[in-house]
């Protein structure tokens, strides 16, 4: 009975529509009869009936409010003059002025069919656009984390000597914070967390967060049924409870009702189903459809994995201020490191907003939202020069009414009322296609850029009052100008001069002028853009990587802690695979390791050289590699210098990368020397020099310092690696293959590990070339994005253009061909409309290159070696709209000089 | 009693004629209230069953109608309630005005003095049949 509550409350919506009197006179007794009708024809009819019902009576509701507030409706008397007298007053004026209005615009509309269907188009298209657009900013950068107190939340992150900071804090540090009460009202924390999940046919890899157990409560999202963790939950037996997420409610479990007290198979061990929490729960990011509970303070003894490290969500108290509390953790975060006896780390930072998108990513964001904002004034222009003919056509009209009694206000608000309309028209449509853009773009969107926000992005209600607002605004922007020209008292004059004969009032020629010149400024602004990125995009493909990765293939599996917890276990797994993969068909080559661009880790810091003792470097970012002995000749990255890893290597030999090589030992002195961070860790002799692999990063101008490590041990490694790990996987290893089939040799890597040990979990298999493309997808899909946009802009500016040339040759015909019969030769009047076009944009051009260069500042971030002002980005440009304005202009010059001068002056 | 409009009744009475014809629709309203009140529902209900489906009122219509009928003060909300079973405190009964019962009475009889016209010019064929 869902609908009829809904029935019952758009009913009562509905009746605010009419005036107090009759509303607080019949409201209640409104709707308890518009319920019984809605039950009798449920009863009747069923559901359909209800519905069917339901809807007609509304109908009802909402037409016989409207009307009892504007007059109308059902009379008692059928003969004599109304009786309802004291009714025919203001309201009914103004009802029936609209009525009026809304009458003149439809028929205006229905006289031009074509006009009229062009602008709701190029609307449609500019405002779905946008909204899109909108959608997505809002969700990722504008509208605040989903959760409680948002503005006050915050995460705590690890400082490190460098400067650098981490998200996620060890045990005793996040205990030691957490006693810091007078700065945190709550403090939970968080690790993202994978599971194995065991379905029927295998074991599948998911998502989740191990949170906690009070961090659920602090973000306040209720959940959809079932309850969410609380105090005493997370410890030693109530450990193995689990809240999914609603997408995993509906997909595995089939929404079943009797999900609370089921049971699931996490990381081997059952797990209880306690709660599921919403779609819209996008916490800590778009993919986790797991949350387990772990009480930090007590945790559980005898799990065998649970989290050594978790990112503190901390919501600050109303009276400390956000730079308060920075001031505060500044000052107190020594002294609490110290306190937790943690050495590597300094102090701690907030971090301003979790899971936020990274500057550029923002950045990119951002200029397109800005794209989409010119495309939008281009559709302007064009539906307001599309209106301004339209209107001045009924200049005459116009005319012969205000000389009939109605006043200018009348006339522009006609005028208003009928852009209105198309504005409203465009909305809807854009709606449509907003919603099929979104769908569009968040399917192709790479994970990477979805996974920075909690919100769910979608066509809210917000996104609705957007398109809702450029509805509104933009025929005001477009319809505007052309009706208060229009409207202009001129009567006389209007009446006297025959229309056919004019060339266009100054004043309407003039705002012509201003829409070309406008529509060329704002493509001009957005094509260099496009072109900017397209140039940058270009670059970007074609770098050379420093090896050939078409051939590579990696599969990338995880090692479960149930038989690999000892280190050797996890070297003779890479062995088995190795020797097995080689002997697949068609493999020249397999090795081990982390290939580019997915290094195993990336460290910070400054290094000291043995080459200049005492004396260290500017900060740098270092990719490490973890790999097999025989890497480099099985990858094909280039040795430049040395040797590479060998059976038995020393832990602490390093191969590092030649423009680092070159950099720090400029006698090219590198192998055999020795390299350690600034903080005093060990020593690391370099045995070898690698020719360098470009990421495809843009960070990467300042070269990329690679420095490989050996993966397999020797004997000198301590016993157990440092750290432990937190999943049921203790860790993931890479197996390399070089192959003449990528394709059929990535069929067969998995087959090969489940040969070796059907327990290993594969997690990924992926050509390297592949990894390399999903490398720069956000670059792509905002190259992409642009192109996209710019191409519309370029159409739409063209069609703009050329619309209103031609329309000004139409009115100039008269003009042109008393020209023609005074001698002037069809070919000077084509230069005349040519050279007017042109000259158009020409000046169009000139202020729009200023504003491109001012603007297109913004973007030096996203582009990969091509400077803003990229003279052949800008040039093109240039001359595509000038070419753009040959063409546009082209066809009116024609005309132009098709004019028969007899037949004119004989009209 | 809390009656929309202005109260008419103390007002210099009007003649019942003045208000012929009424519209189907109101005569209809008029009529199902003639054997006794009823609420909202059940005008609807009357009027679908005596004309067997032919004139639906729909809930915004025959309130807007119902506020015209009270402006002209042709019927008053009712004081008395039915039996308790049946009644829902939300809901408002209606009965004629003394004038309003002077209206539904001229209008039938205006339409009897119709309807002998049209029989005995046998538009309805004989008398004897009908």
């Amino acid at each position: 009975m869902r609908l009829l509550r809904w029935l019952e409350r758009s009913g009562d919506a509905l009746l605010r529509l009419a005036p107090a009197r009759f509303r607080d006179a019949f409201r209640a007794d409104i709707v308890g009869t518009f319920r019984l009708t809605c039950l009798a024809a449920h009863r009747e009819r069923g559901w359909p009936g209800l519905l069917f019902a339901g809807m007609t009576e509304l109908g009802s509701i909402g037409s016989s409010a409207v009307k009892e507030r504007f007059g109308g409706g059902p009379s008692i008397s059928a003969g004599g003059p109304r009786r309802d007298g004291e009714r025919t007053g203001w309201r009914v004026r103004i009802g029936s002025a609209i009525r009026n209005d809304l009458r003149l615009a439809g028929r205006s509309i229905l006289a031009n069919k074509v006009s009229v269907s062009i602008a709701v188009a190029t609307l449609a298209l500019g405002i779905g656009v946008n909204a899109a657009v909108f959608s997505i900013l809002d969700s990722t950068i504008i509208r605040p984390m989903p959760f409680a107190h948002a503005e006050r939340l915050h995460e705590l992150w690890a400082l490190d000597k460098s400067g650098f900071s981490y998200p996620r804090l060890r045990r005793p540090l996040f205990l030691e914070w957490r006693k810091q009460a007078d700065l945190f009202e709550r403090f939970e924390g968080y690790d993202i967390t994978s599971f194995t999940y065991q379905t029927d046919h295998g074991a599948d890899m998911v998502t989740g967060a191990t949170t906690t157990p009070g961090l659920l409560s602090m973000l306040g999202t209720p959940p959809l049924t079932g309850r969410i963790f609380g105090e005493g939950d997370g410890r030693g037996g109530t450990d193995a409870l689990v809240i999914i997420g609603e997408r995993f409610w509906r997909e595995q479990l089939q929404r079943d009702p009797q999900v609370i007290g089921r049971t699931i198979t996490l990381n081997d061990i059952p797990h209880t189903i306690v709660g599921v929490m919403p779609r819209s729960f996008a916490f800590p990011n778009d993919h986790a459809t797991f949350w387990v509970p772990y009480d930090i303070e007590a945790p559980p003894a005898n799990r065998a994995v649970r989290p050594i490290a978790l990112t503190a969500f901390v919501r600050r108290p109303v009276s400390l201020g956000v730079d308060a509390l920075k001031a505060a953790i500044a000052a107190r975060g020594e002294a609490v490191t110290a306190a937790a006896g943690i050495t590597n780390v300094k102090s701690a930072a907030l971090s301003a907003r979790a899971g936020v998108f990274d500057a550029r990513l923002r950045r990119s964001l951002l200029v397109l939202g800005g794209a989409v904002v010119f495309l939008l004034l281009i559709v302007c222009a064009n539906v307001a020069s599309l209106s301004l003919s339209r209107t001045l056509v009924r200049a005459r009209d116009f005319a012969v009414r205000a000389s009939l009694g109605a006043s200018r206000r009348d006339l522009i608000r006609e005028t208003l009322v009928e852009n209105g309309l198309v504005g409203l028209a465009g909305a809807l449509g854009g709606l449509l296609i907003a919603a099929a853009t979104l769908t569009l773009v968040t399917n192709s969107m790479p994970e990477g850029v979805l996974i920075g926000t909690m919100n769910v992005i979608d066509l809210d209600g917000r996104a609705l009052l957007f398109t809702a607002a450029i509805g509104v605004i933009t025929p005001l922007l477009f319809g505007l100008a052309p009706a208060l020209l229009a409207s202009k008292p001129a009567v006389m004059e209007t009446l006297k001069s025959d229309s056919r004969s004019t060339t266009g009032s100054i004043a309407s020629r003039r705002l012509r002028n201003v829409l070309v010149i406008g529509e060329v400024t704002l493509a001009i602004v957005l094509l260099v853009g496009a072109a900017l990125m397209a140039r940058s995009f270009a670059k970007l493909q074609a770098v050379d990587r420093g090896f050939d990765a078409a051939h590579l293939v990696v599969i990338r599996v995880g090692l479960p802690s149930n038989g690999y917890l000892d280190p050797s276990a996890r070297d003779r797994f890479v062995d088995e695979m190795i020797s097995r993969v080689a002997r697949l068909p068609g493999v020249t080559a397999a090795t081990a390791g982390g290939i580019p661009p997915d290094s195993s880790m990336i460290s910070f810091g400054k290094l000291e050289t043995s080459a200049a003792p005492g004396k260290v470097t500017r900060e740098l970012i270092l990719p490490i590699y973890e790999v097999w002995p025989g890497y480099f000749e099985a990858t094909g990255i280039p040795l430049k210098a040395g040797r590479g890893f060998q059976d038995g290597d020393p832990r602490l030999s390093v191969i590092v990368s030649e423009s680092f090589a070159r950099e720090q030992f400029p006698g090219g002195n590198a192998v055999n020397s020795k390299v350690r961070f600034e903080d005093g860790t060990d020593w690391r002799t370099i045995i070898g020099v690698a020719g360098e692999v470009r990421q495809l990063d843009m960070d990467d101008k300042q070269g990329s310092y690679e420095f490989y490590y050996p993966l397999k041990r020797s004997a000198d490694w301590p016993t157990a690696r440092p750290g432990g790990p937190a999943d049921a996987i203790v860790e993931y290893r890479s197996i390399i293959a070089r192959a003449n089939d990528v394709a059929a040799t990535a069929e067969r890597l998995r087959q090969v590990v489940h040969d070796v040990d059907r327990n290993v979990v594969v997690w990924k298999v992926e050509p390297v070339e592949k990894a390399f493309s999903a490398a720069i997808m956000r670059p792509r899909l905002t190259f992409l994005m642009m192109m996209v946009l710019g191409g519309l802009g370029l159409v739409l500016a063209t069609a703009g253009i050329y619309g209103v040339l031609s329309y000004g040759v139409a009115q100039r015909r008269r003009e042109i061909g008393i020209r023609l019969a005074l001698g002037a030769q069809p070919q000077s009047v084509g230069r005349l409309i040519l050279r007017n076009g042109l000259a158009l944009t020409t000046v169009g051009l000139g202020i729009g290159l200023v504003a491109a260069l001012a603007l297109v500042r913004v973007m030096r971030t996203l582009l990969y070696e091509v400077e803003p002002t990229d003279p052949l980005s800008v040039g093109g440009v240039v001359l595509l709209l000038f070419a753009t304005a040959i063409v546009a202009s082209w066809r009116p010059a024609r005309q132009a000089m098709r004019v028969n001068p007899v037949m004119l002056l004989r009209e | 009693m809390a009656t929309p409009g202005p109260d008419r009744r103390f007002m210099t009475k009007k003649d019942p004629r003045s208000f012929l014809p009424l519209t189907p629709l109101a005569f209809h309203a008029l009529l199902a209230l003639a054997d006794g009140e009823r609420h909202g529902y059940g005008i609807i209900r009357e009027v679908d069953e005596r004309t067997d489906g032919l004139i639906k009122l729909r809930t915004g219509t025959l309130y807007t109608l119902l506020q015209r009928l009270f402006d002209e003060a042709l019927i008053e909300e009712s004081d008395s309630r039915p039996a308790a079973e049946d009644d829902d405190s939300r809901r408002k009964y209606y009965r004629l005005t003394t004038l309003g019962r002077a209206v539904v009475e001229a209008e039938a009889r205006r339409l009897e003095m119709l309807l002998g016209e049209a029989r005995r010019k046998q538009v309805l064929g004989r008398a004897s049949k009908a």
